[in-house]
């Protein structure tokens, strides 16, 4: 039987303006499991983003529960929440998130240098880590003169550096033409087989769905799941 | 990890920017004006108050890139006193790059009021660029 990796019980995210107020997610339930690709469809607006913001602890819920990996999220505070993102969620967000000055090597050695590992293990990791993504010879780039598929791979590389139980993409081929987006996707699939890695994967490109072991549709802040579970 | 091993960090931001050229050639600039004047207290003061407004001018010109720093941090974990932190020393630097030449020209107040307002007026400013952009992460 498989670990259950992510329980969200009755998740409500409500943004309040002077204006108005959003409901982004509406009483959001869903439990995945260790070592699944669940892949999450919908339109702009619909809440993806916020649940994948919750799930990585930059957000909090206005109401329910988040576990990831036995701990709950609500009892954590903001150093709690830093170190699940230091050590159990690795975030991929739709810009990539990556530092302007720093080179590859440098943005992929970020999560090891918060975590306080030395240098000689830093370069070793990373090292790792660039070979694995396909990125060897490209160490000393800056952001700014990879391709999108590139700049992609490192932020997909600083996700993993730290050996997260759970990868949380944004949009991941959002940016990028079909070819690219095939590479990616399958370098999620390859993550996922090496490592035993849950991979939550939000997209409004159904296409994506394809590549996933399990589909749900998030429509106006509510979940449903569209496809069953393959054992 | 310690706010000591986050100078390494600090550094590289810092010093691949724009902002050491910048804080170089306003400090060159107005200590040579302030040596020509230094008899009017008025213009020394205004000379001060270039400087600190300099300041808040390159951090709000480099606020892309320091946004994208303080992202970076926080998705990858940073704890707040980490980020705290990394503003610090970056005040720091900048206070040093904008005053270190002119407090040998000022007289010991005005230098120490040139300190104080570089310093102060470069942390609010990175405070509120942290605040106000990486709310976009």
């Amino acid at each position: 039987m498989r670990d259950v990796v992510i329980v969200l019980s009755d998740v409500w995210k409500i943004y309040k303006t002077s204006e108005h107020t959003a409901e982004a997610l509406r009483g959001v339930s869903m439990v995945v499991y260790r070592g699944e690709i669940v892949g999450i469809h919908g339109p702009s607006g619909s809440g993806k983003t916020t649940l994948l913001r919750i799930l990585a602890g930059l957000e909090r819920p206005d109401k329910g529960e988040v576990i990831v990996d036995g701990y709950n999220l609500n009892l954590l505070d903001e150093n709690g929440l830093a170190l699940i993102r230091n050590t159990i969620v690795g975030y991929i967000p739709q810009d990539y998130g990556l530092v302007d000055t720093l080179t590859v090597f440098e943005n992929i050695e970020l999560p090891l240098l918060l975590a306080g590992y030395d240098k000689l293990s830093r370069y070793r990791i990373v090292s790792e880590i660039i070979e694995y993504i396909g990125l060897k010879g490209k160490e000393r780039l800056k952001p700014k003169n990879l391709s999108g598929g590139e700049r992609q791979r490192v932020a997909i590389a600083r996700a993993l550096v730290g050996t997260p139980s759970v990868l949380l993409a944004d949009e991941p081929t959002a940016n990028l033409d079909w070819y690219n987006a095939v590479k990616v996707l399958d370098l999620f699939k390859k993550i996922r087989d090496d490592f035993n890695t849950t991979i939550i994967i939000v997209s409004h490109d159904p296409r994506v769905l394809e590549f996933v072991d399990r589909s749900m549709v998030m429509s106006d802040g509510t979940l449903k799941e569209v496809t069953p579970r393959k054992v | 990890m310690n706010v000591a091993s986050l100078i390494p960090l600090v550094s590289k931001v810092f010093f691949r920017s724009r902002v050491p050229f910048f804080a170089i050639v306003v400090n060159v600039l107005t200590s040579y004006l302030i040596s020509l004047w230094s008899k009017h207290l008025l213009i020394t003061y205004l000379l001060i108050l270039l400087t600190i407004l300099t300041s808040i001018s390159l951090i709000y010109a480099e606020k892309t890139s320091l946004t994208s720093v303080f992202t970076g941090l926080r998705i990858c974990g940073a704890k707040v006193n980490v980020i705290r932190g990394f503003i610090l020393i970056y005040a720091v630097l900048l206070t040093l790059f904008l005053t270190i030449i002119q407090l040998v020209l000022l007289k010991e107040l005005l230098a120490l009021i040139e300190f104080i307002g570089v310093f102060t007026a470069s942390l609010t400013s990175l405070i509120l660029v942290k605040v106000k952009f990486i709310e976009h992460v």
